[in-house]
């Protein structure tokens, strides 16, 4: 203190420790039981009962991207196979119709002439 | 653990956090809600205020700065606000609440005339100066940390110190001695 004048622009120890020395009784500890208990009541605290409280405005898209991007993932995956299966019924459709003998061959191929084409357009026309 | 991480946790509801937060700003908290409200019963009302306050209001902090400068403002504007809505008690001065518990033998004795001492200075200062005063000496603040707190001029902080410490020296001389 001796070394220290009112100008001075360090903090003055001896008046300090007076101040923080007497300013507060010694319950601390209670003191913290206290405002723990006061935040329950308050409804703070309890992650389940508020998970919002107290994020920052993008922590919530942050919280569900993940989840998204796996429902995406799994929504692209369904819908492939679906894709997939149904393709694959029409492509066995496809072949076997093409394997499927033709109903009138023979008079086309038998002909001394080329085949008229408005006959053959009109054979596949009718087919069913 | 740093305050960075107890305020990341705080942000997720973690009251084991709020309770660490609590025993580390605490103390400093309740001797400056004292300084504004004179009171000890007021003072803790106000700090409970202002943690809460800050709970609720623990996403607008900027975790780029430092924690305890934010919820020294809160619980300042917690007291000052009790204060306007309340009439403050003067049967209960500073530290007039440790006196009564039993006979005290003579350091006690010593303790609580000291308290009832530094209680007197303490009111003879305006709200600003016992608060600047505290908060330079004791918990440490610059000057222009003060100034920010209480919002004002840094020179007006450096008035407000010298004005106080120089009355608190003059009334506070033979404890001072002794300190010192």
């Amino acid at each position: 203190m001796k070394d220290l004048d009112s100008f001075d622009h360090r903090p003055d120890p001896a008046i300090g420790r007076l101040l923080r020395e007497h300013l507060v009784p010694q319950d601390d500890a209670e003191f913290v039981t206290r405002m723990q208990a006061a935040a329950r009541r308050a409804g703070l605290g309890g992650r389940a009962a508020w998970p919002w409280r107290g994020l920052a405005p993008w922590d919530v898209p942050d919280r569900w991207f993940r989840p998204g991007i796996a429902a995406a993932a799994a929504i692209l995956v369904g819908a492939l196979i679906g894709v997939g299966i149904v393709e694959r019924g029409s492509r066995q459709m496809w072949l076997a119709e093409s394997l499927r003998p033709a109903e009138a061959p023979a008079e086309l191929f038998a002909a001394d002439q080329r085949p008229d084409p408005q006959l053959l357009l009109r054979r596949l026309l009718e087919a069913p | 653990m740093a305050d960075s991480e107890l305020v990341a946790r705080l942000a997720q509801g973690d009251e084991e956090a709020f309770g660490r937060l609590v025993a580390e700003h605490g103390p400093a908290a309740r001797r400056l809600a004292r300084l504004v409200l004179r009171d000890a019963n007021d003072a803790d009302d106000a700090v409970q205020d202002g943690l809460l306050a800050a709970w609720r209001s623990i996403g607008r902090f900027d975790p780029r700065r430092p924690f305890r400068p934010w919820l020294m403002r809160i619980v300042l504007n917690a007291a000052r606000d009790l204060r306007r809505r309340r009439t403050v008690r003067q049967t209960q001065t500073l530290g007039g609440d440790e006196t009564s518990r039993e006979a005290p033998p003579d350091r006690q004795a010593g303790r609580a005339l000291l308290r009832a001492r530094l209680a007197e200075a303490l009111a003879t200062l305006p709200e600003r100066a016992r608060v600047a005063v505290t908060l330079f000496d004791a918990e440490g603040y610059s000057h222009g940390e003060i100034a920010e707190l209480l919002d004002v001029p840094e020179g007006t902080v450096r008035s407000d110190v010298f004005h106080a410490r120089r009355n608190l020296r003059v009334l506070l001389a033979p404890f001072l001695e002794e300190v010192g």
